[in-house]
């Protein structure tokens, strides 16, 4: 499904964002990426959809090159930003999840129906006239996510969908991409905060200063996050299994 | 409106500095901020933000395209351009603004804010260098104007939709 | 973008760094104005006026220069125009392009012109603070009727404050919009239009968070700024550079 071999990327400043990353995503999996501040997790994100190009190596979606099929895999790999409202372009909340199918081209009857279905999906059909900007956090991160349902990936990718939410809103964002999962979507998910994901998660990528330095399964790999500046799961450091914050 | 206005001044320095790839060619935004400075906060203040643009240009603040200069960028070639900004920027806040909105008014404004622009630039492009007005118009001008045609319809769409937001959130 | 915040200024020790904002701007003001009218002789004694300030203030000259690089092919452009559209005896002819010696006397002198005042700015601009230079502005503006000179300051601040972080939102706002296939789109006034609006209505957003702060600092218009001090050698420079200015538009 998506596969990364090899990338490295180095900002124009002279920083390096990532240095020889290498990992294959299947259909289906559910995917954590972890790491401090700074390690690179959302450089790593946008080079699955060619919104930062490898320096050396290459990212392949679906047996495509991201940087040869730049709108295909935008299409595929759907993207939820860490900051909401630099997401959102319409004036309303139904025509801001009209953008991307409106960039895709459809024509006008499958667009409203895409949009009613998207909004459904994230529990906004009520607020479809409503002002973006009048949303609470996590209404405005669930039309983030309806905005990109609405252009029907395969893969999301979330960078930081707690960041500023409240304890109703980390539920309502969390139960929303585990349902998601649930329908057939690939997940995956940059987050500092294992605590709040982990539980539902099948693997754990760590990073650090731009490299992986571990892939495996969250079991094995939760009991030495906190060498890399990630926060254990305060269930784990009780010695009892990860509990799901949706409980 | 104070912070406004320095937005707008802002706002027309990073338009000179970047080029965003969006069309055929990468568009430079300036003119779009000029004429927005005008449409959205007025004759008054919209003057005040390109007063204060021009005036960090000239002491040296690296706000104009292709690097810094200071006053002698203002007094070079393309400094016509710049200094007609000013004139430009009242002219649309005057005959933009008023009572009622009505998208004409803008559209026209924005035409005689780019047409003054032009007067400026032309003239003073044709006294440094003397290449005589029919060249100027064709090395000064009209490559520039399906751009910039492009930008004012732009402007005042952009302005429709902002000016609503603008009065919502009250003028400290 | 680093370079943008700091005016371009270089921190180094030296008279000129010393000298009072004010002398500098005025001395900049009598530059350029007398500069305009100068030739020949004059110029050459402006030049000299310049060189020494360049000197003084320890400018590298390379580094200067590239910076000017732009400026350079503008001015070729004015000296190859003048040259060739300046009626007058040719001088050589190739083809039906004719260079008339007055034309090209005319060029090289308008173009002078030109560098000697943008290398004065350029001086001015690496050996001053920005905070001396809003202190300058404020205080030259203060006798000028319907100019609140105070609000110019805060206003020269603002702007000096926003541009990194407009940079950071417009490319913010481009990678979301890029994220769901805005590029699909050719329609320039359609992409114009859905960049401009949300990047502004977030930048007034932001505007009004920084006034926020500012005033949770206890901002106001009336605080102590850096202090303008002008000694016997300002007034030296001054008078210096006014003579020199004098002369220079006599000659
Ligand atoms: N546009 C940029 N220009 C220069 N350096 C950058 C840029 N974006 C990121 N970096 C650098 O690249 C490195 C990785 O950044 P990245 O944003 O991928 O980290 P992150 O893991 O997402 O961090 P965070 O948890 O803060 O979101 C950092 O050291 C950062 O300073
Ligand atoms: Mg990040």
């Amino acid at each position: 499904m998506i596969e990364v071999k090899q990338v490295s990327h180095r900002f124009g400043d002279g920083s390096t964002g990532l240095d020889g990353i290498s990992l294959r995503i299947a259909a289906g999996e559910f995917v954590v990426i972890a790491g401090a501040n700074g390690s690179g997790k959302t450089s790593l994100l946008r080079h699955l959809n060619g919104l930062l190009k490898p320096d050396r190596g290459s990212v392949w979606v679906d047996g495509l090159d991201v940087t040869r099929n730049l709108c295909t895999a935008r299409q595929r790999v759907g993207m939820v930003f860490q900051d909401a409202d630099s997401q959102i372009v319409g004036e309303t909340v139904a025509d801001d999840v009209a953008f991307g199918p409106q960039n895709l081209g459809l024509p006008p009857a499958e667009i409203e129906r895409r949009v009613a279905h998207a909004l459904a999906v994230v529990g906004l059909a009520g607020a479809s006239q409503k002002r973006p900007h009048l949303l609470s956090g996590g209404e405005k991160r669930r039309l983030a996510i309806a905005g990109i349902l609405a252009m029907q990936p395969k893969v999301i990718a979330f960078d930081e969908p707690f960041s500023n939410l409240d304890y109703g809103g980390v539920r309502q964002v969390l139960a929303e991409i585990v349902r998601l999962h649930t329908k057939g979507h690939t997940i995956l998910v940059a987050t500092h905060e294992l605590e709040k994901v982990i539980a539902h998660a099948g693997r754990l990528i760590i990073l650090q200063n731009g490299r992986l330095v571990h892939d495996g399964r969250p079991q094995e790999l939760l009991p030495i996050v906190e060498r890399y500046g990630i926060r254990q799961p305060w269930t784990v450091r009780m010695g009892k299994k990860v509990d799901s914050w949706l409980n | 409106m104070t912070v406004y206005a320095a937005l707008m001044a802002a706002l027309t320095a990073v338009g000179a500095l970047i080029a965003i790839p969006i069309g055929p060619v990468p568009i430079v935004l300036q003119n779009l901020f000029v004429m927005l400075a005008g449409l959205l906060l007025g004759a008054r203040w919209g003057a005040a933000s390109m007063g204060v643009y021009l005036l960090a240009g000239a002491l040296g603040l690296p706000v104009f395209a292709g690097g810094s200069g200071g006053i002698g960028r203002l007094l070079g070639p393309t400094g016509g351009y710049l200094v007609g900004f000013l004139p430009a920027v009242l002219l649309i806040g005057v005959v933009s603004g008023g009572k009622t909105r009505f998208w004409m008014r803008d559209a026209i404004a924005v035409a005689g804010g780019s047409l003054v622009i032009y007067g400026f630039g032309l003239v003073w492009l044709n006294h440094i260098t003397h290449m005589g007005w029919d060249r100027a118009l064709a090395v000064g001008m009209l490559p520039f104007l399906p751009g910039d045609i492009a930008k004012g319809v732009a402007a005042v769409l952009a302005a429709r939709s902002l000016r609503p937001r603008l009065a919502w959130r009250g003028r400290p | 973008m680093a370079e943008l915040t700091a005016f371009g200024y270089q921190p180094r020790q030296s008279f000129l760094h010393r000298c009072d904002a004010r002398v500098k701007i005025g001395s900049l003001l009598i530059v350029s104005s007398a500069g305009l009218y100068a030739r020949g002789w004059g110029l050459l004694v402006l030049t000299a006026a310049a060189g020494a300030a360049f000197l003084c203030g320890r400018q590298p000259l390379w580094r200067t220069l590239r910076e000017l690089r732009w400026f350079f092919i503008l001015l070729a452009a004015i000296l190859a125009s003048r040259a060739i559209f300046t009626p007058g005896r040719p001088l050589v002819q190739v083809f039906t392009v004719a260079v008339s010696s007055r034309g090209l006397v005319d060029g090289v002198l308008v173009c002078w012109r030109l560098l000697l005042i943008v290398l004065s700015a350029m001086v001015l601009a690496a050996t001053t603070r920005a905070s001396e230079i809003r202190a300058a502005v404020q205080w030259f503006f203060a006798p000028v009727p319907f100019v609140p000179e105070k609000r110019l300051g805060t206003m020269l601040g603002l702007l000096v404050r926003l541009i990194p972080l407009i940079f950071g939102r417009i490319s913010e706002v481009r990678c979301a919009q890029l994220a769901r296939c805005v590029d699909c789109r050719k329609n320039p006034i359609y992409r114009m239009r859905v960049l401009v609006v949300p990047l502004m209505e977030r930048l007034f957003d932001a505007a009004d968070e920084l006034v926020l702060a500012m005033t949770a600092r206890a901002y106001h218009e009336n605080r102590s700024g850096p202090l303008l001090q002008a000694g016997r050698s300002d007034w030296l420079v001054l008078s210096a550079i006014a003579a020199a200015g004098l002369v220079a538009v006599i000659v």
